[in-house]
């Protein structure tokens, strides 16, 4: 995300600019400010020292010279040379005000916080977006901004992906920290779970040492009032030195409250901020003292942190910090006197030093806590364990986690099926009337048979794909998604996996592109690779249609049996793929398992409904480009060149059609798995998207009769036969044709998304393995179902 | 002969915005970026003004 300022370091000699603002902190704020380097002062550029370091800068009539790194601490507008869109030129007084005024008045937001502490409901209520959100850990796994105007001020909410802490050992810890220290935002806002004060405030009392401005968000405060809970925030607050403001974000309580104080804040106006040293008793605080003295000396280090904050990472072993230093002049002998305190602190308390900070920590937040907190006496967590004494029971809780995945699916079959035979008998409807009003010829052809056939056969689906998604966000929402997770790290574990690898594997039911991109909160890169790697096999919602219509056509019992059989040899093939890797290419031991399972919460409705909407846009959406447009070629590949001994929309042409022949050109791949060519091209056009393939098979099945102009998809495909009268689909070729759909090529999407989290190599892998496993499980799947 | 040349003019157009999806796609893979990247850009709507700002739509 781009979230970068113009910088003073990056004015070019001879041009003139003004401040916006200054960052940094501490003392080097402190002098900037002091020499005059403040908001609406003109700066101009004289000249570049030889090595490009320091530059002089002219500023209320004096010459100053900063060094690089400082200069690119201060914010400013150009009002000379040349700016972007190539205006080269001077401002005028009226248009630098202006500008001046307009970037003064923005305030940039980072919102940290721990993994589901409602970081992205507060970033939703205030901004009006619809990122999305669920009850279970990394939800969100980039940073998303979005923009509120509030008072005349015009604010950046970045929201980052949750952290318990910011050491360094996920990914997410080192973005959030990086986030922080290299994008400068000016205020962060800490979001707080306030149903677990505790471990949250642990996160705060990191960004205390980082001396920052910090306002405090204290969410779900409802769930600690019901809880019987009190805490005295405004107390909690004055001992922290940040302003603290309840908030329920799920229902935009307090959003408007938070806002003004971070104007408040920005504004130096609010009575709370105090910086506070976190006292961490004798020895780690003479520890750190004699640490903070020779890193004092560099000025590099110290403009971009303060020094307690980079002696207390440093006391903590934190090589992140180690790698910043590595370029300053006495390196070695900072990390020799680190080294050494280290030692010794290791000696007096019998353990490592990072764990001696982090008892004093949290021995300042329980401290902090006592003075303001009463738990009550109600067990918050009673119908939580009440519930989870049954979802995730040793015995009970798969055949739950089975039921609930045959519900889903059973119940997008058959309450699916009803508003699916509405919209299919719509779209029936207008193909018979655009057929009656236009004469005949090839723009009949084009909107029945290409257009309607193809974009109605695929659209027809809507609800279905609806339905499912319901279901999804209800497992979301709840908090049973982090329960799945639980419930499979034992079988997860076996295959080499983290049981958290099971919540971007369901994710995948939904779409693989956010799930691939889910396995960003795994820890170790050899469980994101074989995530990632074994989640095309869960079969998303693009895949649902071409299965709904061969079950609808091919099995008339058992439908959701059917259904669920074919998600669930995606599994198999899933566990086997990653048993195939641990025992290959990946052969260390697992992470383990840490993960946190939140209460159970009641769903929104409007949560549900907007995660819905959504998806249906998306769908829609598609329909309206990328379908429609495959649903034209394919028509017109199938209608040209015309011949003039056969008739357009016969068989015969069809198969002497551009896409006939490139159907014939393949058949012979795919005839021993008893395809016949019209499903390999509808197995080819699906590598862009895979509802392509129905909206193929629609057009390319959809070859009306003599006597019937409309007949459904479905009792096309029956009525298929061979050139010897041959049914061409039976039960087991469709099935195997469902799971050729189901384990080959995902899409373009998935593999762009492989190639952007894991690199080339994997995403040509994922290429290759998928199709190729494809087509030996459908080769099996027919001629072993053949010889009975 | 209408009829021809409507279709033959739909086709082009079915023809340019396949090739514009196709174009898009590869850009957007060259530049490592998925359509989960622009689904969330809070830029999507203005893109066309700010795209050389914008890290996030392509």
């Amino acid at each position: 995300m781009d979230n970068s300022y113009l910088k003073l370091s990056d004015i070019a000699t001879g041009d003139e600019c003004v401040i916006i603002k200054v960052h940094g902190h501490g003392s080097f704020r402190n002098r900037i400010v002091e020499m005059g380097f403040v908001k609406g002062e003109k700066v101009l550029v004289i000249k570049n020292a030889p090595l490009h370091d320091p530059i002089e800068y002219k500023l209320m009539d004096s010459h100053i010279s900063l060094r690089r790194s400082e200069a690119s601490l201060i914010e400013v507008v150009r009002i000379s040379g040349e700016v972007s869109g190539g205006f080269n030129g001077t401002f005028t007084e009226d248009e630098i005000a202006r500008e001046v005024y307009e970037k003064s008045q923005t305030i940039n937001i980072a919102l940290v916080g721990n993994p589901n502490s409602g970081k992205t409901s507060l970033f939703n209520r205030a901004t009006g977006l619809r990122e999305k959100v669920g009850n279970y850990s990394g939800v969100t796994v980039d940073a998303k901004q979005g923009v509120i105007h509030h008072k005349g001020y015009t604010i950046n909410l970045i929201d980052l992906p949750g952290t318990y802490s910011l050491t360094e050992y996920s990914a997410e810890e080192v973005y959030v920290r990086e986030y922080i220290t290299i994008h400068h935002p000016d205020l962060v806002l800490n979001v707080v779970d306030a149903s677990n004060l505790e471990r949250n405030l642990f996160l705060t009392t990191q960004l205390i040492d980082m001396n920052i401005r910090v306002v405090m968000a204290l969410n779900m405060y409802d769930e600690l009032l019901a809880g019987g809970a009190e805490l005295n925030y405004a107390y909690l607050g004055q001992l922290m030195g940040i302003p603290i403001i309840p908030t329920t974000a799920s229902r935009g309580i307090g959003i408007a409250e938070v806002l003004d104080k971070i104007i408040e804040v920005f504004e130096d106006k609010a009575k709370e901020v105090r910086h506070v040293h976190i006292n961490y008793g004798q020895e780690i605080e003479d520890s750190i003292s004699r640490i903070k003295a020779i890193v004092v000396s560099n000025k590099d280090i110290t403009d971009m942190y303060v020094p307690r904050y980079v002696s207390i990472k440093l006391l903590e072993n934190d090589r992140i910090m180690q790698k910043q230093l590595h370029s300053v002049p006495n390196y070695e002998q900072i990390i020799s006197v680190a080294d050494k305190e280290i030692l010794q602190l290791e000696k007096e308390y019998k353990e490592d030093a990072k764990t001696v900070i982090t008892n004093a920590k949290y021995g300042f937040i329980r401290g902090a806590l006592q003075e303001t907190y009463n738990p009550g006496e109600k067990d918050k967590r009673q119908l939580t364990n009440a519930i989870d004494a049954l979802l995730t029971h040793q015995w009970l809780g798969f055949p739950f986690l089975i039921f609930f995945m045959w519900l889903t699916f059973q119940v997008t079959f058959s309450l699916g099926n009803y508003p699916m035979d509405w919209i299919d008998m719509g779209v029936a409807a207008l193909g018979e009337w655009v057929a009656g009003i236009l004469p005949e010829g090839p723009l009949n052809d084009l909107l029945v048979n290409g257009i309607i056939a193809g974009v109605g056969g695929v659209i027809v689906f809507l609800p279905n794909i609806l339905i499912l998604f319901f279901f999804i966000s209800l497992m979301e929402d709840t908090g049973y998604m982090a329960r799945a997770a639980f419930i499979m790290d034992r079988l997860m574990h076996k295959i080499g996996l983290h049981g958290k690898s099971f919540i971007p594997l369901l994710i995948g039911f939904g779409c693989n592109v956010p799930a691939i991109m889910a396995t960003r909160t795994l820890e170790s890169r050899r469980d994101r690779i074989i995530t990632m790697l074994i989640t095309p096999f869960m079969s998303c919602s693009a895949r649902l249609p071409v299965y709904i219509l061969l079950v609808a056509a091919f099995f008339s019992k058992n439908q959701g049996l059917v259904l669920v059989s074919v998600y669930f040899i995606g599994i198999v093939v899933a566990v086997l793929t990653a048993l195939l890797m641990k025992k290959t290419l990946f052969k260390n031991s697992s992470e383990p398992f840490v993960m946190e399972l939140p209460p159970y919460r009641m769903p929104t409705m409007r949560n549900i409904l907007i995660h819905m909407w959504e998806k249906a846009g998306q769908y829609l959406r598609k329909m309206g480009t990328i379908i429609l447009m495959a649903s034209i070629l394919i028509w017109a590949l199938g209608y040209f060149p015309l011949d003039r001994n056969a008739e357009a929309d016969s068989s015969d042409h069809l198969e002497q059609s551009y896409i006939g022949r490139m159907g014939r050109f393949i058949e012979p791949g795919l005839a021993p798995l008893g395809f016949d060519w019209k499903m390999g091209v509808s197995i080819v056009t699906g590598l862009a998207a895979k509802e392509i393939v129905v909206s193929s098979m629609g057009i390319l099945y959809h070859v009306p009769d003599a006597e019937e102009n409309t007949q459904g998809l479905v009792d096309s495909l029956k009525s298929q036969v061979d050139s010897q009268g041959n049914h061409i689909f039976s039960p087991l070729v469709a099935y195997g044709f469902m799971l050729f759909i189901l384990i080959y090529f995902p899409c373009m999407a998935v593999i762009a998304a492989i190639k952007k989290e894991a690199g080339w190599r994997w995403a040509l892998f994922t290429v290759f393995y998928t199709t190729g496993l494809a087509w030996i499980v459908s080769f099996c799947v027919y001629q072993i179902g053949s010889m009975f | 002969m209408e009829q021809k040349i409507i279709v033959y003019i739909i086709i082009g157009i079915a023809v340019m915005g396949a090739l514009r999806f196709c174009y898009r796609k590869l850009k957007a893979f060259k530049k490592n970026k998925v359509c989960e990247d622009c689904r969330s850009c809070p830029l999507k709507n203005k893109c066309k003004m700010e795209k050389n700002n914008s890290s996030c739509c392509h």
